[in-house]
């Protein structure tokens, strides 16, 4: 048993917001925390942050660091990543409309695309509040490159953070 | 568990209306690759130079023959980009990878992945 001593005007405070907290709590939806029902899809695994950049989103397609060459990959040597997400926000005081888009290709043993062009694996507009985070989940793993592209009809400073997981056996 | 991808075939084949590997074997029983106990899972990518359809038959097996097999079709115009995922029900230590249809060759990349201790 520990004591602790409490004023007056915070012994009232607690006994008025207890109640409050249980009925917040009672109203959450339960959901199972035991480990062996996560067991399928939650094994150790591990998880890399491939790529991290801003670059000012305009009408052009750039890719998430900023350029604007459709050849140029925006990460390589992703082989092993069986998922990865996109994650970032746009600066800004208003709400802004951004187009992405995922791009993927594979390459031989010396690096050279088996093909020209990419593979598109989505593209969507993302409506996100200023400074407000959006995560993107990438639809296809194990693409040696993917390039991810960012455009908007109201320039903003987009950061992104791409990370990427091995071993995540959902797919 | 963790996985471990490794590449185990890049290449071109002409594909025409015989059935052949990748490796332009036309024996139905002439494994394509072999050793691969290891791999649980397989990702096929690659681009087609064709616009026809180019048909595909996977065979799993060992010395006993084949014992398992998955088939589709990729499809697409040329010059676009395929993905076939293949995950067989238990692992072989022969495959082969069968192409057949119109004329075209076929630059692909096969894949594997083998779980590995953490």
């Amino acid at each position: 048993m520990s004591a602790e001593r409490i004023t007056r005007r915070e012994m009232l405070k607690r006994l008025v917001i207890a109640p409050i907290g249980v009925a917040a709590l009672a109203a959450l939806e339960m959901q199972h925390a035991h480990a062996a029902t996560m067991q399928l899809y939650y094994e150790p695994y591990f998880v890399a942050v491939l790529c991290e950049g801003r670059t000012r989103c305009d009408t052009l397609w750039r890719s998430m660091v900023g350029d604007t060459l459709p050849l140029v990959p925006t990460v390589q040597h992703t082989t092993p990543y069986d998922r990865l997400w996109w994650m970032g926000y746009a600066l800004g005081s208003a709400p802004v409309d951004m187009n992405v888009r995922i791009l993927a290709r594979a390459v031989d043993r010396n690096g050279v695309p088996l093909g020209p062009g990419w593979r598109t694996l989505g593209q969507a507009t993302l409506q996100t509040p200023p400074l407000r985070w959006f995560r993107v989940e990438i639809p296809e793993g194990h693409w040696d490159e993917y390039r991810i592209e960012v455009r908007s009809a109201t320039p903003r400073l987009v950061y992104s953070r791409l990370i990427a997981s091995q071993g995540y056996w959902k797919e | 568990m963790r996985t471990q991808s490794l590449t185990v075939y890049v290449g071109v084949v002409q594909v025409d209306a015989s059935a052949k590997d990748v490796l332009n074997q036309t024996e139905p029983l002439a494994p394509t690759f072999v050793n691969m106990e290891a791999y649980r899972a397989f990702y096929w990518t690659g681009v087609k130079r064709g616009d026809a359809p180019i048909a595909y038959t996977v065979r799993g097996g060992n010395g006993n023959g084949w014992q398992w097999s998955a088939s589709g079709q990729i499809t697409g115009t040329a010059g676009s980009w395929f993905r076939v995922v293949l995950k067989p029900p238990a692992p072989y230590s022969r495959y082969r990878l069968e192409v057949s249809g119109a004329p075209q060759l076929l630059h692909s990349k096969l894949t594997g992945l083998q779980e590995v201790e953490a």
